[in-house]
């Protein structure tokens, strides 16, 4: 066998390798699409074709019949609303105060910083539920029911953030913040125009997590929000769920899309400062 | 611009003491201004509604029901208050409404079905010189009565029936006027749709209704679930007859699928015969869209003194020091207005049988579609002592999950009934000794 004839084998050989990889990974990655286009395309489906013995990927009868339904019957548009403030406002707060918990606990020297990290972090292995009672009976004493401060509040200093934030500081370089105050910058000038700034991919990620978080939050809102019209999307989708085991599928999958898509937007918005956040866990900048 | 002309422009305005303040930063002040804003002008920040607050957890059909009726209320003149009522989820109702009793803020008014009761007894308003039991079904009244007190209105009782469906009986040869509503025809029935159609025969409920159905099913055997001291009960020849029918609509008969929402499914298709369920699901058959009847679910052989079962929704005042008199008595007349006044529109439109007399006897529910199509049957069996309410125990949610989760299990084909016997007999007693 020639030279040329071999070489020309590694190269069909390798070709073929990589086409079998690359449908390999599509072909994983499409399964993983599947049960978010089933839910996609059954909130478009006719009754009939959702009761289906035979599950249809692809409607080919369609129908706007459960989005009409749930704009209708529900206070869809409103829950919406309220998820959107809420979430941002939750996001916003726990930014600013989980930043400057972790810059006091990275860059400030006061006694008991240790020990008040170390109980951070042990906070981690509480699990919420056994706070439920105790946190509402604080914010029904304060007045805080039926309040977005009553949600709002509670998750401000999370643990998870301020842990999270705490690994980042430590990475940013003390020379310069000994440079800004040369320059006659202020502790709080320091923190809010060089250290937030540098930490701009590590806040955007922390916010992504929180407001996926609080967008999905059930138990506490439902506790704190104690009126059909401050309801989030979660619980008052499921207030059109539930009852006596009675589900409708349409109701259900068109409800998870309304629910999921915003979400999904924002991921695609901010996904470059996650994956950004990653890359300089660690390094310096 | 160059990075180097941006840092001597901060140090400048530094040096000079005044504050950059600059677009950019001025936009994320307005966002967040018009967030808070937004957040005020759409009623978001809250605060305490006036009026009765009133939680319920009917959402579908009942829901609208329930909706209708409170917003008929409001928007009378010839009540002063309005009521803020709310849908809780399902799941969630009795969590959340420990959680505000425990912390001091519960409801005016809160649903609660009348096996809840003994957890709740020790805080709940009395409204027995106020309203009593005599205008309601004194069988389901009786849910709400603890020491002689009653502490809980009932507006409906929401038994099991058997629905069917008419055309799946004509397709298998069967006279669809004939309701299976003994054993025997309901075995004759189930054989015949087998034997005669590519459907399945019948279907039941899982999870907490599967326990209720073999609850039902032992008591028409004579047998109970629990004894008056919270002990299992069921662990005997009636017991062990009963669980083993069940194993057989599934695994030797073949009637019904292994699968409950491959029964749900189908019978929502329209390719199953027979069904147990509650008032509520003639929403649900209406909405299928075939046509079909419903009788008594009196399927279990040998049953000499067959039941049905059905729990009831009750309206409670959980005790608040907040709550000054004036509130309690408009409270206190909003449940009469439900239980009463309105009780017959809860029955014809909802399709839950009124707990109130007068409404049962209303020319407005006798003459409905409602009262034709089930309601009349569900009367004659609570008329005729045909009915049981599942007692108000201690842990109800936990031993009826015991009991529940070997069913679900044996008809899934993962256990045998004398096991489901076993596990659940041990689940109950743990959890009643784990109190």
């Amino acid at each position: 066998m020639s030279i040329e004839s071999r070489t020309l084998e590694n190269v069909s050989s390798n070709r073929l390798r990589t086409i079998a990889l690359y449908a390999g990974l599509y072909g994983t990655a499409a399964l993983f699409l599947v049960p978010y286009w089933y839910m996609f395309a059954t909130s478009f489906m006719t009754r009939d074709l959702v009761y289906s013995e035979v599950p249809h990927l692809i409607p080919w009868d369609l129908t706007l019949y459960w989005y009409e339904y749930l704009l209708t019957s529900s206070l869809i548009v409103q829950w919406t609303v309220n998820t959107v403030l809420l979430a941002g406002i939750t996001t916003v707060v726990v930014i600013l105060i989980d930043a400057m918990i972790a810059y006091s606990l990275t860059r400030l020297d006061w006694p008991g910083r240790r020990a008040i990290f170390a109980v951070i972090v042990a906070s981690f292995m509480v699990p919420g539920i056994i706070n439920l009672v105790p946190v509402y009976i604080i914010v029904s004493e304060l007045g805080l029911v039926n309040s977005i401060w009553g949600v709002v509040l509670p998750s401000a200093a999370n643990p998870l953030g301020v842990f999270m934030l705490v690994q980042f500081f430590k990475d940013i370089p003390e020379e310069l913040e000994e440079a800004a105050r040369l320059d006659g910058f202020s502790r709080l000038r320091i923190f809010t125009h060089i250290v937030l700034p540098l930490m701009r991919s590590a806040l955007a990620a922390l916010g992504l997590f929180i407001f996926i978080w609080t967008w999905n939050a059930f138990v506490w809102p439902l506790l704190i929000l104690q009126s059909e019209t401050m309801y989030t999307l979660p619980i008052g989708l499921v207030t059109l769920q539930d009852n006596m085991g009675v589900t409708e599928p349409g109701v259900i999958m068109t409800s998870a899309v309304i629910a999921s898509v915003p979400l999904l937007l924002v991921f695609l918005l901010m996904q470059k400062h996650l994956v950004r956040a990653v890359e300089m866990q660690g390094t310096t900048k | 611009m160059r990075a180097g002309d941006k840092r001597e422009r901060s140090r400048a305005s530094v040096r000079n003491g005044s504050s950059s303040t600059s677009r950019r930063g001025l936009l994320r002040a307005a966002g967040a201004v018009g967030l808070a804003g937004l957040a005020g002008c759409t009623g978001f920040v809250g605060g305490t509604p006036d009026g009765v607050e009133y939680w319920t957890l009917f959402a579908g059909g009942d829901g609208e029901v329930m909706e209708a009726m409170v917003d008929e209320i409001n928007e009378s003149d010839e009540h002063e208050w309005q009521i803020n009522r709310q849908r809780v989820p399902w799941d969630e109702h009795y969590g959340r409404l420990y959680t505000s009793m425990v912390g001091g803020n519960p409801p005016d008014i809160a649903v609660m079905h009348s096996r809840m009761m003994h957890d709740y007894k020790d805080n709940l308003v009395a409204v027995t010189d106020d309203i009593g039991t005599e205008p309601y079904l004194q069988e389901v009244a009786q849910g709400g009565m603890v020491d002689g007190e009653q502490l809980a209105v009932p507006i409906d009782t929401h038994p099991f029936g058997l629905y069917y469906n008419k055309e799946v009986f004509e397709e298998a040869g069967l006279d669809p006027e004939k309701p299976p509503n003994t054993p025997d025809r309901f075995y004759e029935a189930a054989n015949a749709i087998v034997e005669n159609t590519a459907y399945y025969a019948f279907d039941y409920p899982e999870n907490e209704f599967h326990a209720e159905t073999m609850r039902m099913l032992l008591h028409g055997r004579g047998g109970r679930i629990l004894t008056d001291d919270y002990e299992p009960a069921f662990d005997t020849d009636e017991g062990r007859a009963v669980v083993q029918e069940m194993h057989d609509w599934v695994h030797e008969h073949e009637w019904a699928p292994v699968d409950p929402t491959t029964g749900w499914d189908a019978w929502n298709r329209g390719e199953v015969g027979m069904k147990i369920e509650g008032t509520w699901h003639v929403t649900v058959v209406r909405e299928a869209g075939f046509e079909f009847g419903l009788t008594k679910p009196f399927v279990m052989p040998d049953a000499d003194d067959p039941v049905t079962l059905g729990d009831s929704h009750m309206l409670i005042i959980p005790q608040s020091d907040d709550r000054d008199r004036e509130r309690l008595e408009n409270a206190i007349e909003t449940i009469r207005l439900l239980s009463q006044e309105f009780n017959d529109r809860w029955g014809s439109e909802a399709g839950h049988l009124p707990a109130s007399e007068a409404a049962l006897e209303s020319d407005s529910l006798r003459e409905s579609d409602t009262w034709e199509q089930t309601l009349g049957t569900f009367y004659e069996m609570v008329d005729n002592d045909q009915f049981i309410r599942p007692p108000a125990t201690p842990n109800v949610e936990q031993y009826t999950e015991e009991i529940y989760q070997p069913l679900d299990d044996m008809r899934a084909g993962n256990m045998s009934p004398e096991a489901v016997i076993e596990t659940a007999a041990d689940g109950v007693e743990q959890a009643f000794n784990r109190r």
